[in-house]
């Protein structure tokens, strides 16, 4: 665990290439640790979820420790914590550090910091599966709307993950878009909307424009595992009122 | 010990049951008492530099001399690292200074907000109460 982040942020801003997203990117305000970073759970209406009943269902069955409805740690359920991926969309929702991208003339792919994980999107003209068998990261498909604009939908993700840390839920028929704009050589934004008729009464907003830095292309990425050992020693050492049984 | 805690009107309306022991990690901040801070000095047993919290253990003396065992975490070593933090930075046997926020329930658990050990003072997670956030 003793790799270093090592982030020298380029100094000077040019346009940006052509359909070129590769590189390391830093976000700003990635952890987002209250919920999507534009639909935090902090109580305000308007960033409350617009649920179904079946999602409010759904809702009711996850107990986060973060957020307006957050509880005792003695008493969550997030999924994460016993070392499950988290999965997409989660993956862009919370926890979200440097991560690098990388491009061939077929597909781009997305390393995470967190959880070591990665994404491949495809680019090659496929269709997304149309009865998909779920996957913690589902099935991608990207296309460049304009020269600085990459467009990502994905289906097929496992509705046993939460979409971002305050525990919000999704069916199996859950579609996001992901819009990646690259605004000059050294920023890009990410903008990202969750659609999910069973358990959303319409789509909603979960990113909006989020913006990254350009970081050095020699930056290493952190190694952030969760690692049920771990998990497992701090339980026993830290987690409040485990140590009064 | 599943109830010590102020659990949430909400939680109450959704009929909760309560989850094992091994649901336990990585929490949020309502355990804590954030509006004061604690200052103890002591002498590290333990220095776990994990995830998903690095762990700092360390027994302090209390006004009539016994001797309290600690435990108190800060983030992730990634984060750490970027506050300047190691996993060498303590050893069984240091003597520290810890500003932290507390549980609550008075269990000798808390979060580091500062430390000062071996002369060095490190910045840890969250800021000390009672001072401005750090710019």
């Amino acid at each position: 665990m003793a790799t270093s982040l090592c982030v020298s942020a380029v100094a000077q801003t040019e346009p940006a290439p052509r359909r070129d997203l590769s590189g390391h990117w830093q976000p700003m305000g990635g952890v987002q640790a209250l919920g999507a970073q534009a639909m935090p759970s902090d109580g305000k209406p308007e960033h409350e979820p617009p649920y179904t009943p079946y999602g409010l269902e759904l809702f009711s069955k996850n107990r986060p420790t973060r957020g307006i409805h957050e509880i005792a740690p003695t008493t969550e359920n997030d999924p994460s914590h016993g070392c499950d991926p988290q999965g997409f969309p989660r993956e862009n929702l919370f926890e979200l550090r440097t991560i690098q991208i990388l491009q061939t003339p077929v597909k781009t792919a997305l390393l995470y910091t967190f959880g070591k994980a990665y994404r491949i999107i495809w680019t090659d003209g496929r269709e997304l599966p149309k009865d998909p068998d779920p996957r913690w990261f589902g099935y991608s498909v990207g296309a460049w709307s304009n020269d600085t604009t990459f467009v990502v939908r994905t289906n097929g993700t496992d509705a046993r993950t939460w979409i971002d840390n305050a525990g919000r839920p999704h069916s199996e028929d859950l579609r996001t878009e992901e819009t990646f704009h690259r605004v000059d050589r050294d920023h890009l934004e990410l903008s990202m909307t969750i659609d999910d008729p069973k358990v959303y009464t319409r789509p909603w907003v979960a990113l909006d424009k989020l913006r990254f830095t350009s970081v050095a292309p020699t930056t290493e990425l952190s190694e952030m595992l969760c690692s049920p050992s771990e998990i497992e020693i701090y339980n026993q050492k830290y987690a409040p009122g485990a140590r009064q049984k | 010990m599943k109830h010590r805690f102020g659990i949430m009107t909400l939680v109450a309306a959704f009929g909760l049951i309560c989850a094992p022991v091994a649901m336990l990690a990585h929490h949020g901040a309502a355990i804590y008492d954030e509006t004061k801070a604690v200052k103890v000095t002591g002498v590290v047993t333990d220095w776990l530099w994990a995830n998903p919290h690095c762990l700092l253990e360390f027994d302090v003396k209390d006004d009539k001399g016994v001797s309290v065992h600690w435990t108190a975490e800060v983030s992730n070593p990634p984060d750490m690292v970027a506050r300047g933090w190691s996993r060498k930075m303590f050893k069984p046997g240091d003597e520290i200074t810890a500003w932290m926020i507390a549980a609550k329930n008075g269990e000798p658990v808390g979060r580091i907000a500062r430390v000062m050990v071996a002369g060095k003072t490190y910045e840890g997670m969250g800021r000390v109460p009672g001072e401005a956030a750090r710019k």
